[in-house]
């Protein structure tokens, strides 16, 4: 070792100190990269940030027969109709199981059903504006302030709209074009339950809804769809009361940001129309897929590149012009084929296990018949959620891509699935041993979730997702 | 701070190394080159992904990531001192054999 550095030496031990600390970020985050990210995004983005590994493609993953394809109404899923498809008796006896279960287990405190864990799950509910078809209608309309109604590009308005949904605590956003011989079968021709009001479109400047009928204006052609985060953390105390907490809290937020998102457009001097009731619009993880937000799944929901299925997701339609996103692949179609872990987990059997997708529906709760998936049997898991007496998510909880994406594991994991199916058995077996998960037991103690009080807002990180990438 | 002070550690050690091999204090072969960089690189993802799952409040995982990935990092390791003591190992056996 030399005695002095030369200056020429002195730079090249400043390079090689350089380049240890840059390969040392390769996996935790380079602070002086996110600082010269963050000057450069003051420049307009058209589409937020995605993984290197999610691709843009012009058909979705899952094969659709658009030809074929019926509008289907909300009130036949088990949501609507499950007292019809399991009989009287039968339904009055899984109630009485439900009720009498919820019971026995918070008196007998058994761990993610106490008084503690019930009393939260049932707060979080709390605060739910009212589902109506074209919003509150509250806020002051740009021609009540006296100025012109906001007009932009279909890319800038697609942006602003974004931004907007971001900040009022949406995941990700998406847009898809309505198309009278394909998207627009994706909105409802009924309503839910107990009105089960058909959902038109015709030809009129302004909707309306009245007694009979829901109106969509044919000029109301863009659909504005996002998807709400939800605890990975706590889903995986699930099928407690603990556990579907999250659920629970996810759509008290989506009720609030649907409402906010009516207002915004009506600020802009915009019409907009969505959920009069509880899923009450549109198949809200068709129209995801289709906006690339994910790719459907075993689940027969999507799975998007950034939390994996620990979302909700929601539409609406408007008359604000907007630039559609393209559908998005990054694999999950054909490694679902390979895991099966959340059919094998699933305590009702509900989940199909099928290695391939298929066109024939479960039952006619299902949409079958026009679109490849995997179909669920839903009165089997209602039947179960009646048993556990939440809405369990244990098939949510344990797929491979409910994980927060702090390691970086996650990410060579998730670009490996979308680049190649050579590993995925090998990524299965791994997954399963580093995330165990048991058949109707949560994966973790519920009682260690009330020690733990520095678990993040709401359970989620907010700075996944967009910037962060 | 962690990978800040990892990274001037491993700078000054890799400038270390370069130099010595230079000079001729040391002798370092490609194969060792290789090996060591190979090591580094699974130690320093072993280190970020048992944080981050720790992080994550995913023990089970970290503890995973500890076996899966920083036991061969450290067999790598191991080996850049273990090729040439077990071919010197040889190579003294070889030379016994002869002189008998």
């Amino acid at each position: 070792m030399p005695e002095q550095l030369t200056r020429r030496q002195m730079i090249k031990a400043l390079g090689l100190a350089g380049a240890g600390v840059s390969l040392a970020a390769v996996s935790g985050g380079n602070p002086l990269n996110a600082a010269s990210e963050a000057i450069a995004d003051t420049k307009a983005q058209p589409v937020p940030r995605r993984y290197w590994w999610v691709k843009n493609v012009d058909k979705i993953t899952m094969e659709v027969d658009w030809k074929n394809y019926k509008r289907f109404s909300e009130w036949k899923t088990t949501r609507g109709s499950l007292k019809e498809y399991r009989g009287n008796a039968e339904d009055a006896k899984y109630l009485k199981l439900q009720k009498d279960n919820l019971l026995k287990w918070e008196l007998e405190n058994v761990p993610g059903y106490t008084t503690k864990d019930t009393a939260l799950k049932n707060a979080v509910g709390y605060g739910r504006p009212p589902f109506q078809f074209m919003g509150p209608q509250t806020v002051s309309t740009p021609q009540d302030r006296g100025v012109p109604i906001y007009e932009g590009s279909p890319e800038e308005s697609s942006r602003i709209i974004t931004a907007a949904l971001r900040h009022m605590g949406a995941a990700t956003v998406g847009f898809v074009q309505l198309e009278p011989d394909s998207t627009r079968k994706l909105i409802y021709a009924e309503e839910p339950a107990p009105s089960k009001k058909p959902i038109f479109f015709e030809n009129v400047d302004v909707g309306y809804e009245d007694e009979k009928k829901l109106v969509v204006p044919d000029k109301a052609r863009w659909i504005i769809v996002f998807t709400i985060q939800m605890s990975t953390e706590t889903m995986k105390y699930g099928p407690t009361q603990l556990g579907s907490l999250t659920t629970a809290l996810t759509y008290t937020r989506m009720w609030t940001i649907v409402s906010q998102l009516h207002e915004f457009l009506r600020g802009l001097g915009y019409h907009s129309y969505g959920p009069s009731q509880f899923n009450g619009f549109s198949i809200n993880p068709a129209l995801a897929t289709l906006a690339g937000l994910g790719e459907m799944s075993r689940l027969n929901r999507i799975i998007t590149p950034e939390y994996g299925p620990m979302v909700r997701a929601v539409s609406i339609a408007t008359d604000l012009p907007l630039a559609p996103t393209k559908p998005i692949s990054f694999g999950v179609m054909d490694f679902c084929k390979d895991c099966k872990t959340c059919a094998e987990i699933c305590p009702s059997g509900a989940l199909s296990m099928d290695r391939e997708p298929s066109w024939e529906g479960k039952g006619p709760w299902n949409n079958g018949g026009a679109h490849k998936a995997w179909y669920e049997d839903s009165v089997k898991c209602r039947n179960y959620w009646n048993t556990c007496g939440t809405n369990c998510g244990t098939c949510f909880s344990s797929c491979p891509y409910a994980v927060d994406d702090e390691a970086s594991m996650h990410k060579i994991i998730k670009g490996t699935i979308a680049s190649t199916t050579m590993f995925n058995s090998l990524l299965v077996a791994a997954d399963r041993k580093a995330f165990p998960a048991t058949t109707g037991q949560p994966m973790k103690n519920p009682e260690d979730w009330w020690k733990d009080t520095n678990l993040a807002e709401m359970g989620i990180d907010t700075r996944r997702g967009g910037r962060n990438i | 701070m962690l990978w800040l002070i990892l990274g001037i550690i491993i700078g000054v050690a890799a400038f270390w190394v370069f130099n010595a091999n230079k000079s001729g204090k040391i002798t370092v072969k490609w194969y060792q080159w290789a090996l060591g960089i190979i090591a580094l690189v699974m130690l320093l993802l072993t280190v970020e992904n048992y944080i981050n799952f720790q992080k994550e409040l995913e023990p089970v995982a970290a503890n995973f990531m500890l076996v899966g990935l920083g036991v061969p990092a450290l067999l790598a390791a191991s080996l850049i001192w273990l090729i040439p003591v077990f071919k010197k190992g040889k190579a003294n056996t070889g030379e016994t054999k002869v002189s008998s």
